[in-house]
C-alpha cells in the first residue's frame, strides 16, 4: 500500500508532473503515511532516476527542471509536516543568486534546479543582490556554499566584491564561494579568491558536491 | 486547423504577432523618468509594473519615420558601397578572451589586442565593417572609449561599438565627431554605429536605455540587437523566438522613432536555440544562421539594414569543427540577404577571439561570395565559336578567352590545394600559415592615421574618463 504511493510520487517525478506530485504528497499525508518515507522511499528515487536518464542522456535539461519543479511541489506539502526530530538529509546547504548590476536569471536558476535535484538545499536569492543581501541569507540558512553568478563582462568584479564583504563579515571560513557565468573563467576565480568555478550547472553540482567534500 | 504560414506570410504574421503582444502586454521600461517621456508622448503607461504598450498610431508614425536609407561610409567619407546590396561582413565581439597572436594560449584580452585585431581588420579583404572585438580588460570599466576610439585610428573602415555607461556617452560623442569633422560631417556621412541588446523578453536594463536615448539624441544610428535563446529567454521553436526577437527589437523602433523622429536603426539578431544537454548557448548549431535569417527578413520588412549573427563557431581551435560551422552558420544569412553578417573572429561560442581564426574568416568569407555568385548569364557567342573550332580534342589553354576569364574564378591565400607530396614538404598547417600571417599583418600593416591634432583631441577626450590617458604608438 505504501510502497504504491511512493512509486507513484516517484513516476511523478520521473514523468514531469507537479500537479500530480502534490496531489500524491497530500493524499499520503492524509493516510497517514510517514511524510519522511514519502521523501526518502519516492520523490529521492525519483529525482535519482530522472539523474540517471540524464547522465545516460536519454533526458535533457527540460525533463530535468520539470522533474525538480515536481519534486519540490511534492516536498513544499511534505515537509512541513515532518515529525518532530525527523530532517531531510542534504548534502550541503547553498545560497544562489546573480549579482548587483547583472539581471541574468536562466544560468543561475538553473544551477539551484541542478543542485536541488542533487539533494542540496538551495536558497535563490534572486538577480541584481548586495553583498549584503548574500550575507544576510548565508547567515539565515547557515549556508555552507554561496553560489555567485555574472553573465556581463561588467559585472563580474562584483563577485570580488561579495568574496571581499563575505570576509569583513568574518564568514569567510564558514562558507565557501562558488562563481560562475559567461565571461567568467577558472584564472579569473582564482584571481579573485573564490573557492571555485564551472562553467556550466552540470559542473557546478560536481564542484559543490567536491566543495562539500562529499562523494558524488 | 489553423493555417500553416508560408515563407512569404513569415514576416506579416510576426509583424502581427508583436503588435498583438505590444498592444496587450507591452514592454518593461524600468525607468520613472523614462515612463514619464513615454506617457507624455501617448504611449499607454502602467506605472506600478512599469510596463509600456504601444498603440497603432504610434506604430504607424513610428514606422514613417524610421529612415529607409541608411548607409555606411569610411573615414574618409567614400560610400561603403557593398552595405545594402550584398552581405557585408563584421569582426565580431566584443568577449573577455582572446587566444594569443604567438602562443595561442586562452588568456585576458587587452588594449593591445583590440589595437592589432583591429589592424588585422583594417588589411584583411574581406571585413567591411569592424569592430575592436574584444574588451581591453586591462583599462577598467571606462575601456569602452578606448576601444570606440582605438578602432577609429586603426582602422578606415565604418566601425560598429557602443558604451556600456551613459555618463561616457557624450565622450563617445565627441569622439565620433572629433573622427569626423564635425557632427554635420558625420550625419552627412556617418561611419559609426552602436548596438544595445535587450534582454528577452520585453526588458533593456536602465543603463542600456539611456546610452541609447544619447546616442539618438546626436543622431548616432543604433542597432537594436536581440540576444535571445530559444528554450530560455524565448520560445523552443525557430518562429516562436522570432516572434520575441521582433517583439523586443519593434517596441524600440517606435520608442526611438516616437521620442527622436528620424533616428537611423539597424535591426541585428545575435539569438540562437539553447543547448538542452548542457545549457550552453552553441553559436555554431545550424539552428543559429536559421534563426538570424530571420532577422534579416525583418529587417527587409520595416525597410532597415539588418546586422546578423552568424559565421559562427563553438570550436576551440581553427580544426574541422570551425570550418563546417563557421560556413554552415553563414550561408542562411547569405541566402536571406542579411545586411551584416557579424561574426568575423569568433570562435568558442563567441566568447573568445582568435587571431588565426579571423585570418581564416577572410578566406571563407571570400570562397562563399565567390559561390554566391552562382552562374552569371551572359552572351556565349565567343565560347560556342571556341567550342566549334577546338572540337574535337582541342585545347583551351592556349585560347585568349582562357587567359581573359580564369582570374573570375577563386584562388585560395591559406588552404592547400598542393599535391600530397609537396604539401608535406611545406610541412606548413592551416593554423601557422594563418597565425604568420597575423604576426606578418600586424608587424606591417600601416592603416591610415588620423591628424596629429585628432588624436590629442581625442587623448583629451578620454582623459576625462581615464587620468594621464595616452595612445601608445602616436
Amino acid at each position: 500500500m505504501n510502497d504504491e504511493i511512493y512509486q507513484k510520487l516517484a513516476q511523478a517525478i520521473i514523468d514531469g508532473e507537479p500537479e500530480d506530485a502534490e496531489a500524491l504528497a497530500q493524499q499520503a499525508l492524509e493516510q497517514g503515511i510517514d511524510p519522511l518515507e514519502c521523501i526518502n522511499q519516492g520523490l529521492v528515487k525519483g529525482i535519482q532516476k530522472v539523474g540517471e536518464l540524464f547522465a545516460n542522456g536519454d533526458y535533457f535539461l527540460p525533463e530535468l527542471i520539470i522533474g525538480a519543479d515536481a519534486m519540490k511541489a511534492a516536498l513544499d506539502v511534505l515537509e512541513p509536516s515532518l515529525l518532530e526530530g525527523q530532517k531531510r538529509e542534504v548534502v550541503g546547504k547553498v545560497v544562489l543568486g546573480t549579482v548587483k548590476g547583472d539581471l541574468h536569471e536562466i544560468g543561475k536558476t538553473l544551477v539551484g534546479t541542478m543542485l536541488t535535484a542533487n539533494g542540496f538545499k538551495v536558497k535563490d536569492i534572486g538577480v541584481d543582490k548586495e553583498p549584503q543581501e548574500f550575507i544576510a541569507a548565508i547567515k539565515e540558512m547557515d549556508a555552507d556554499i554561496v553560489g555567485a553568478s555574472a553573465l556581463l563582462t561588467t559585472t563580474m568584479l562584483q563577485q570580488k566584491k561579495l568574496i571581499n564583504a563575505i570576509e569583513e563579515a568574518g564568514l569567510r571560513d564558514k562558507v565557501k564561494v562558488m562563481i560562475g557565468g559567461a565571461p567568467v573563467t577558472e584564472s579569473f576565480a582564482k584571481e579573485i579568491g573564490a573557492d571555485g568555478y564551472a562553467e556550466d550547472a552540470i559542473s557546478a553540482v560536481s564542484l559543490a558536491y567536491r566543495l562539500m567534500d562529499a562523494p558524488l | 486547423m489553423a493555417e500553416r504560414p508560408t515563407s512569404e506570410t513569415i514576416t506579416d504574421l510576426v509583424h502581427e504577432k508583436s503588435v498583438e503582444i505590444l498592444q496587450e502586454v507591452g514592454f518593461c521600461v524600468p525607468d520613472d523618468n523614462v515612463l514619464a517621456l513615454l506617457m507624455s508622448a501617448g504611449f499607454p503607461v502602467f506605472r506600478e509594473s512599469k510596463m509600456a504598450r504601444i498603440t497603432p498610431g504610434l506604430l504607424e508614425n513610428a514606422l514613417m519615420t524610421l529612415p529607409k536609407d541608411v548607409r555606411l561610409h569610411h573615414r574618409s567619407g567614400e560610400l561603403l558601397a557593398c552595405f545594402g546590396n550584398e552581405s557585408c561582413f563584421m569582426g565580431a565581439g566584443t568577449p573577455v578572451n582572446v587566444f594569443d597572436l604567438n602562443s595561442g594560449e586562452h588568456r585576458a584580452a587587452t588594449w593591445e589586442d583590440v589595437c592589432q585585431l583591429v589592424t588585422i581588420q583594417d588589411a584583411l579583404p574581406q571585413v567591411d565593417i569592424v569592430r575592436p572585438t574584444v574588451t581591453a580588460t586591462d583599462l577598467g570599466p571606462a575601456s569602452d572609449l578606448v576601444e570606440i576610439a582605438e578602432s577609429l585610428r586603426n582602422t578606415s573602415k565604418p566601425v560598429v561599438h557602443r558604451t556600456l555607461s551613459s555618463d561616457r556617452v557624450e565622450a563617445a560623442v565627441e569622439i565620433v565627431f572629433a573622427v569626423a569633422g564635425g557632427a554635420d560631417a558625420f550625419r552627412l556621412h556617418p561611419n559609426f554605429a552602436t548596438v544595445y541588446c535587450p534582454i528577452s523578453p520585453g526588458y533593456f536594463t536602465p543603463e542600456n536605455i539611456h546610452c541609447m536615448l544619447r546616442w539618438a539624441a546626436n543622431g548616432i544610428p543604433i542597432t537594436l540587437l536581440s540576444m535571445a535563446m530559444g528554450g530560455a529567454s524565448a520560445p523552443a521553436t525557430l518562429l516562436g523566438e522570432l516572434i520575441v526577437i521582433n517583439t523586443d527589437i519593434l517596441a524600440w523602433i517606435v520608442v526611438l522613432q516616437t521620442l527622436y523622429p528620424g533616428t537611423p536603426l539597424l535591426y541585428g539578431s545575435v539569438s540562437a536555440m539553447l543547448d538542452m544537454r548542457t545549457g550552453l548557448l552553441p553559436l555554431g548549431a545550424p539552428e543559429r544562421g536559421m534563426i538570424n535569417s530571420g532577422a534579416a527578413m525583418m529587417g527587409r520588412y520595416y525597410g532597415i539594414p539588418s546586422m546578423c549573427g552568424g559565421l559562427s563557431s563553438d570550436a576551440k581551435e581553427l580544426d574541422a569543427q570551425a570550418g563546417f560551422e563557421k560556413v554552415n552558420t553563414a550561408i542562411p544569412l547569405l541566402m536571406h540577404g542579411a545586411d551584416i553578417i557579424y561574426g568575423v573572429g569568433a570562435t568558442n561560442a563567441g566568447s573568445t577571439i582568435s587571431y588565426t581564426q579571423m585570418i581564416f574568416d577572410d578566406e571563407i568569407i571570400a570562397g562563399v561570395r565567390r559561390m554566391w555568385q552562382g552562374i552569371p548569364v551572359h552572351d556565349v557567342s565567343e565560347e560556342v565559336a571556341l567550342i566549334k573550332s577546338l572540337t574535337p580534342k582541342g585545347n583551351f589553354m592556349s585560347a585568349k578567352h582562357t587567359l581573359r576569364n580564369y582570374k573570375k574564378h577563386w584562388y585560395p591565400g591559406i588552404i592547400s590545394r598542393d599535391t600530397y607530396e609537396t604539401w608535406k614538404e611545406k610541412g606548413e598547417t592551416i593554423e601557422s600559415l594563418c597565425r604568420r600571417k597575423a604576426q606578418d599583418i600586424v608587424a606591417n600593416h600601416q592603416p591610415v592615421r588620423l591628424s596629429a591634432n585628432i588624436e590629442a583631441e581625442l587623448e583629451y577626450i578620454i582623459r576625462q574618463h581615464l587620468p594621464d590617458f595616452r595612445f601608445h604608438n602616436r
